[in-house]
């Protein structure tokens, strides 16, 4: 029989969006509605699309920020698919572990299974009167799981089409803390047709056959990260007795976050301002309806770099963007802009003279390197190491890098700012010749 | 290895266009010329094909070439020993210009080895460590301490270190700005107050929403209290109700208890009569009630109906009534009678109008005889010749009228005139109107030439007064030579002479005219006035003369002697009897002035009188022969109407008015004669109306009259008018109209009878079957009459009362108890009504405190689902969260900021740090060498401030005891001198070495220490080009005194 069913994960409802400062009330508020919007839309997907059943992997809400809104909005939204008669799936992750936090939801609507964490559950789905498909799955107990769940799944057994709900990192995924770690070979080895896993962001399928292994990506993007980037939403899969015939992704986020580039090669100010302008007038166009967050980044080397060399120039440009990009729903919000620029002067060249310059330049390719001989800047442009705090520890003449406090770092936990971050020092040598530079004139 | 200029080819730049020089010397040149001679457009030529032209950008152009184009040009170098050329070429879109470097085979070299050769260096840092102007050495004068050591300080640090000083510090500004540990008012400081508040007000806002569970259980509870109180409070209620309830029932339980007793004593129902026998009865009994009344009714009205049909029948007249057609038909044909009637009378009256109209019109035109009218009407058939003759005698009657009103309109202003001329009358004496015209003017003319003549006396005794008095003033002397004014010969004798001249002409002129106009004596007067004057002219030209050629006393005297004369000869020609005084003559000039006024107006006047009696007498004669004319055409016109044999009162005038009145005339003529055509015919049609009433009468009269009654209508006479005949008409319809209407009544009347006959019979059938039912009834009922069935039911009756009150009871206490009925009809036998009544007001007072209960209980429910709602409604979670997000990010922004900036500013005075370690000691001690030198030994040495470390570093001076001096005490030659050597110190320490380019750095030395310094730039140009522009001769002297094989360029001053 032929069917179709939603796989979401990762909604996080509710919850905050990172990385963002300086947003205007609507920018905010609309941050604020975006994933309880983008939940809803969800829904109304699931019923236009005549669903058989709905699985969510995970992560319903954000774990300490569990808001009672949120909790009443995704008991509502399973309402209405309980009263349409379709079923609903739910395994907990990390963030809603069952034995953490606690739940404003007294008892949830008819056909809602909320996989339990003791043991996988598994529950058949009918469809007039014959059954087409089982979904099993199991939600984690605490935050702190780190036990291989996907072990613990029966193989597959019985008629129709099997489908697995887990929250997991498959292959220890590096931008993500590593959940319920497992290999893809477990999850092959268990005999699903699917597997609809939640936890990791980006959208990916793992596998696209026998099984399939497929993250849908979250609901709603949350910052400008690279994995929290793009269209997000969920995936309809079509189902013709137990082949996937087709996976079908639905854009649901209401708030798209996106990064822009441009380079300032001869380019006047206004040059650069109009190409960023029409790169996020495009943007809003591909976001078909939902507002936009841009991170934009300039790279590039040429005079505007030396126009636009220091701070209150480089705000100026990004309040001017704001200032022009609209803000009604759906909005435009220029979030920040990133240099990667160089000077218009050679460095390279700079790199073998004899001035302070060319001081400066050895001195930080040292620092740099870690190595006592120079080596130019070209060569560091492309392939410059790591540096470590071994490297920096190793060299006393780093006294200049400050400590941050550990109360600041309990706030900012892994984004605190670390002098042998290659990206800062890189900024830091960039801002120094700026001003030097900026003094020969 | 070391770079040299060995020369410059300029294609175009700035002033200077094709120039081209070679063989510049490796070691010190000077590079001489005046002003304008173009070293600084050289000195920038070079730097230009070196690190690339300034942008041609702005308004400024720096050095365009003054003939247009782009700036292009060479320079020859040699490195080491190896020959290359820089070739540079403005373009657009090429920044700075297309460069090339060149081998000395021609071939071009990559870009790299270009940047290789120039060290890497842009312009600016070329410019700050091997170009020296003149501009430099002027600004350190005015520099502060601060600045003076920055700038020191920079000459020696590679040409940054004032600038990387102040970059370092800049960081560590705006590094402390964002975050200073332990600080309080900074960026970071800020931010982490506020974090801590946003997650204190999280962690409250978190417990809040813990506390759900909690709220929705507290809900839970009281919404069953409030179930339960509400239960308790009805049932209060409820017994409080029953107890009112059963003390309304107690009075109809009483009375339900009375009437059953009575029942048991009424007993059991007699026999079973049928459910509606009284009502059977009472209707039967009045169906034959109303059968009797209706039997009744009827038989009265038949018998009245059959009396009104009797009397009818005997009073009616058919054969009359059958008169009804004619007489309607009579009264028509009287009303076309009557109409014709009136028209007759019409036509009768118009005859006698037409009549008298023809007669007045016969009396018009002078025909008395009717019978004339043809005949007159043919004589007058040439109207238009008639008509003809009567324009010509208009035209004469009016011409003459036209002239009679002119002699009229004449005559009224000759009479005008006259009347005019009549009132000068009084002035003259004498009638005005005797005078001509022609005379009058003469005399004004005259009296013209008096007030003249008057006038000139009047000047002359004027003149003549003020001479003698000034004679007097003078003392009397007779010396009147000595009072006269002496006037020149040509102005004292000429100008009185040509006066008196022309005076003489004038009279004679007028003399003439005198004898003209006024006749011999006036003309003669003004003659003799001419010969005086002009002799008194020729006396005067004479003295004149004589005063020419001498100025004695005799002649002056002959002149006012003269003067005298002709003052008493003019008097006396006036009719003065004696010399006048002045104001005689003015009076005498007046009186004159009047009369000429007076005549010239009087000859006016008479001239217009004249004229119009002329005027008038004319047109008097052509009046009269107007009137002549106009008599002879009447006469004409009344020998024409005899010979036409027309009447005598037609006149030429009236032709037209005669001509209409003759056609009336004969208009009415006509109509008359149709007139009485049409009254003949009326008259015999109205003959036959008396005749055909007189007819009808008869036969009404017959068939009206019977045995018991005569009718009489009158009779119309023959010449009965049609009004008269339409009344007796009138009558007889009448009396037609009655015996219709009584024919109809009896045929009514009789179709009445035969109904009500009918319904007699059938009300007599109708109470034979009343009563035959009524004793059907009764025989059923099983009783005798209708009496024993009454008492019968009076009985039953009762019986059904009570039965009622019982049953009412039961139905009252169902709907009040319901199910409980039973109970309470035996509480109703149990207790009394003052126990009920107890019983309720307690239940009542216990259902208001549960009430009151409930309502205290409904109020905590609502605050506790306000409670729940508001927790579950809540978005605080969220935003209080977003805006914790929304700060950590801000901190993270601001302590990355900081660390860059920390780490920048390290990482600067790392360099500093290092380069003042590794490389400055070389450059102090190469620059307090050269400074020795310079100063012969006065300052040694060069060094920083071991007291200022940190973040300003200092120089210090050296003297020559070695004591360490301030720049701030040295003076300004020193210390541009020690400016110099750091900077020559520098360059000199400078991979790869590249050209000294030194624009008259010398000229602020004095002599000894001009030539010092030139032998330390020798010195220098050991190891390195220099080239030392200069616009003074000295300067070129003292180097080449100095360095006998240093170089000479010399730039001519540009045309």
């Amino acid at each position: 029989m032929n069917f179709r069913f939603l796989h979401a994960a990762d909604l996080h409802l509710d919850t905050p969006f990172s990385h963002l400062t300086g947003v205007p009330e609507l920018v905010a508020r609309e941050l604020r509605e975006a994933s309880l919007q983008a939940f809803a839309a969800l829904i109304d997907t699931a019923l236009a699309e005549e669903v058989a059943f709905v699985v969510i992997a995970g992560d319903v809400y954000d774990g300490s920020v569990r808001g009672v809104r949120a909790q009443l909005a995704f008991r509502d939204g399973l309402q209405r698919l309980s009263d349409a008669g379709i079923k609903t799936f739910v395994a907990y992750g990390n963030h809603d572990p069952v034995q953490e936090g606690w739940s404003a939801i007294d008892s949830f609507p008819e056909g809602v299974t909320i996989f339990p964490a003791d043991a996988v559950a598994t529950i058949p789905v009918e469809i007039d009167g014959l059954q087409v498909a089982t979904v099993s799955g199991i939600s984690y107990a605490k935050a702190a799981t780190t036990d291989n769940l996907a072990l613990r799944f029966e193989p597959a057994k019985g008629r129709g089409f099997h489908v697995a709900v887990l929250h997991t990192n498959v292959g220890g995924h590096a931008d993500h803390a590593g959940y319920s770690p497992c290999t893809l070979d477990d999850l092959r080895a268990s005999g699903h047709h699917y597997w609809a896993l939640g936890h990791i962001h980006r959208r990916q399928a793992l596998s696209g056959g026998a099984p399939h292994v497929v993250y849908p990506g979250n609901l709603q993007g949350r910052s400008t990260k690279p994995s929290e980037q793009g269209p997000k939403g969920a995936l309809i899969v079509e189902v013709s007795g137990t082949t996937v015939s087709e996976t079908r992704f639905v854009p649901l986020d209401r708030v798209r976050f996106e990064t822009v580039e441009a380079e300032i090669d001869d380019r006047s100010l206004e040059g650069l301002e109009q190409a960023l302008v029409d790169a996020a007038a495009e943007q809003l166009h591909l976001a078909d309806g939902s507002s936009v967050v841009l991170r934009g980044v300039i790279r590039g080397r040429g005079a505007l770099h030396d126009d636009l060399a220091g701070h209150d120039r480089r705000l100026d440009l990004l309040q001017r963007l704001r200032d022009l990009a609209p803000l009604t729903v759906p909005f435009v919000w220029w979030d920040r802009l990133e240099w990667h620029t160089r000077p218009s002067v050679d460095l390279a060249d700079r790199y073998g003279g004899d001035d302070f310059v060319a001081d400066l330049l050895r001195a930080a390719a040292v620092v740099s390197e870690g190595a006592p001989e120079p080596v130019t800047l070209a060569a560091t442009d492309g392939g410059r190491r790591r540096i470590t705090k071994a490297s920096v520890a190793a060299d006393p003449r780093l006294g200049w890098a400050p400590e941050i406090g550990a109360e600041y770092r309990n706030w900012l936990g892994d984004l605190v700012p670390l002098a042998d971050d290659p990206e800062l020092w890189d900024e830091a040598v960039t801002t120094a010749l700026d001003l030097l530079l900026e003094g020969e004139d | 290895m070391a770079m040299e200029i060995e020369g410059w080819a300029i294609d175009a730049f700035g002033a200077l266009s094709d120039v081209e020089h070679r063989g510049v010397n490796s070691g010190l040149s000077v590079i001489y010329g005046p002003n304008e001679a173009g070293k600084s457009t050289l000195r920038h030529f070079v730097l230009g094909v070196l690190f690339g032209f300034s942008p041609s950008t702005g308004r400024d152009l720096p050095y365009s070439p003054a003939s247009g184009g782009f700036r292009s040009g060479r320079l020859f170098l040699r490195n080491d020993d190896e020959e290359l050329t820089i070739t540079r070429v403005e373009q657009r879109n090429a920044r700075g210009g297309v460069v090339t470097l060149l081998g000395a085979d021609g071939t071009a070299r990559a870009d790299a080895e270009l940047a290789a050769l120039l060290g890497g260096l842009n312009r600016q840092v070329y410019n700050r460590i091997f170009a020296v102007g003149l501009d430099e050495l002027n600004d350190l004068a005015a520099l502060t301490d601060g600045d003076l050591q920055d700038h020191l300080l920079s000459a020696g640090v590679t040409g940054a270190g004032r600038i990387a000083t102040q970059a370092r510090n800049k960081l560590r500004t705006r590094a402390e700005e964002l975050h200073k540990p332990r600080a309080q008012s900074t960026k970071v400081s800020s931010l982490r107050e506020q974090l801590r508040a946003i997650d204190e007000e999280l962690r409250n806002a978190q417990r809040a929403a813990a506390e759900l569970t909690d709220r929705r259980q507290d809900l839970v509870d009281s919404r069953s209290n409030v179930d339960d109180l509400a239960t308790r409070e009805r049932a209060a209620l409820a017994k409080a109700a029953r107890a009112r309830r059963l003390g309304e029932l107690w009075p109809a339980f009483v009375e339900a208890g009375e009437a059953a007793s009575f029942l048991d004593l009424l007993g059991a129902d007699s026999g079973a009569l049928p459910a509606d026998a009284a009502a059977t009865l009472a209707a039967r009994q009045a169906a034959v009630e109303a059968a009797n009344e209706e039997v009744s009714r009827r038989q009265a009205a038949l018998a009245e109906a059959e009396t009104a049909f009797a009397q009818l029948e005997s009073g009616h007249r058919p054969e009359l009534a059958g008169l009804h057609t004619d007489v309607a038909a009579l009264q028509h044909r009287l009303s076309a009678w009557a109409q014709q009637e009136e028209e007759l009378e019409r036509r009768r009256e118009e005859l006698t109008d037409l009549q008298r109209r023809l007669d007045f019109e016969l009396d018009v035109v002078g025909v008395p005889d009717p019978a004339e009218l043809a005949r007159v009407g043919a004589a007058v058939a040439a109207r238009d010749h008639l008509k003809s003759t009567r324009a010509a005698f208009d035209e004469k009657a009016a011409a003459r009228q036209r002239a009679a009103e002119t002699v009229d309109h004449q005559q009224a202003e000759v009479v005008a005139a006259e009347a005019a001329v009549t009132a000068w009358g009084t002035s003259f004496g004498e009638p005005a109107e005797t005078f001509s015209s022609s005379d009058v003017r003469i005399k004004a003319e005259r009296a013209a030439r008096e007030v003249m003549l008057l006038s000139e006396l009047g000047s002359e005794l004027t003149e003549l007064d003020s001479r003698r008095r000034d004679l007097a003033a003078a003392g009397g002397a007779v010396d009147r030579s000595v009072l006269l004014p002496p006037l020149p010969a040509e102005k004292a004798g000429v100008q009185p002479r040509v006066v008196l001249f022309a005076v003489a002409g004038l009279l004679l002129l007028g003399a003439a005219a005198g004898f003209a106009l006024a006749g011999p004596v006036a003309g003669g007067l003004l003659a003799f006035m001419a010969v005086v004057v002009g002799g008194a002219g020729l006396v005067l030209g004479a003295g004149s003369g004589k005063a020419a050629e001498s100025e004695s006393r005799e002649g002056i005297a002959a002149v006012l002697a003269s003067l005298e004369r002709r003052v008493r000869d003019r008097s006396q020609l006036l009719g003065f009897a004696e010399v006048p005084d002045v104001d005689e003559v003015a009076a005498q000039k007046a009186t004159r002035e009047q009369e000429r006024v007076a005549l010239s107006d009087l000859a006016a006047d008479l001239l217009r009188f004249e004229q119009a009696k002329a005027t008038a007498q004319a047109n008097r004669q052509r009046l009269t022969e107007l009137t002549r004319q106009h008599e002879q055409a009447l006469t004409h016109w009344q020998a024409w109407l005899a010979q036409h044999q027309l009447p005598q009162v037609l006149r030429p005038e009236g032709v037209d008015e005669w001509l209409s009145h003759l056609d009336q005339a004969r208009a009415l003529q006509e109509q008359i004669q149709l007139s009485g055509r049409r009254e003949r015919e009326l008259a015999a049609a109205l003959e036959d109306a008396p005749r055909s009433v007189s007819e009808l009468v008869e036969r009404a009269e017959s068939a009206s009259t019977d045995d018991s009654s005569v009718v009489n209508i009158t009779r119309p006479s023959s010449n009965a008018s049609i009004g008269e005949l339409q009344t007796i008409v009138a009558s007889v319809a009448e009396l037609v109209d009655e015996a219709v209407a009584a024919e109809r009544e009896v045929s009514r009347v009789r179709d009445q009878l035969v109904a009500l006959r009918a319904e007699s019979e059938r009300a007599v059938d109708q109470r034979v079957s009343a009563s035959s039912e009524l004793a059907g009834f009764l025989a059923a009922a099983g009783v005798l009459d209708a009496g024993e069935l009454q008492a019968r039911l009076a009985t039953d009756l009762r019986r059904a009362e009570l039965q009622t009150i019982v049953t009412d009871f039961e139905r009252q206490l169902q709907l009040a108890s319901g199910r409980e009925a039973d109970a309470d009809r035996e509480a109703l036998d149990a207790r009394t009504p003052d126990e009920w009544h107890a019983d309720a007001v307690k239940a009542t007072g216990e259902a208001e405190e549960l009430a009151a209960a409930r309502d205290a209980a409904l109020l905590r429910l609502g605050a506790l689902e306000r409670e729940v709602d508001a927790i579950e409604s809540s978005g605080d979670l969220a935003q209080l969260a977003l805006q914790r997000e929304v700060l950590v990010e801000e901190l993270r922004r601001v302590l990355h900021d900081w660390m860059v900036f920390h780490v920048a500013a390290g990482l600067i005075g790392h360099t500093l740090d290092k380069y003042l370690d590794e490389r400055q000691p070389a450059v102090l001690q190469r620059a307090e060498t050269h400074l020795a030198t310079i100063t012969d030994g006065r300052y040694k040495g060069i060094r920083l401030d071991p007291d200022a470390t940190g973040r300003d570093p200092r120089l210090l001076v050296l003297d020559q005891g070695g004591s360490p001096r301030d720049p701030r005490e040295l003076s300004r030659g020193t210390v541009e001198q020690v400016y110099m050597c750091l900077r020559l110190a520098l360059a000199e320490q400078h991979r790869p070495s590249l050209p000294l380019l030194l624009d008259d750095i010398l000229v602020n030395f004095d002599p000894a220490r001009a030539e010092a310094a030139t032998a330390v730039l020798a010195e220098v140009a050991k190891t390195r080009q220099v080239l030392v522009f200069t616009c003074h001769p000295w300067v070129v002297d003292i180097v080449q005194s100095v360095q006998a094989d240093s170089g000479v360029i010399e730039l001519a001053r540009i045309a």
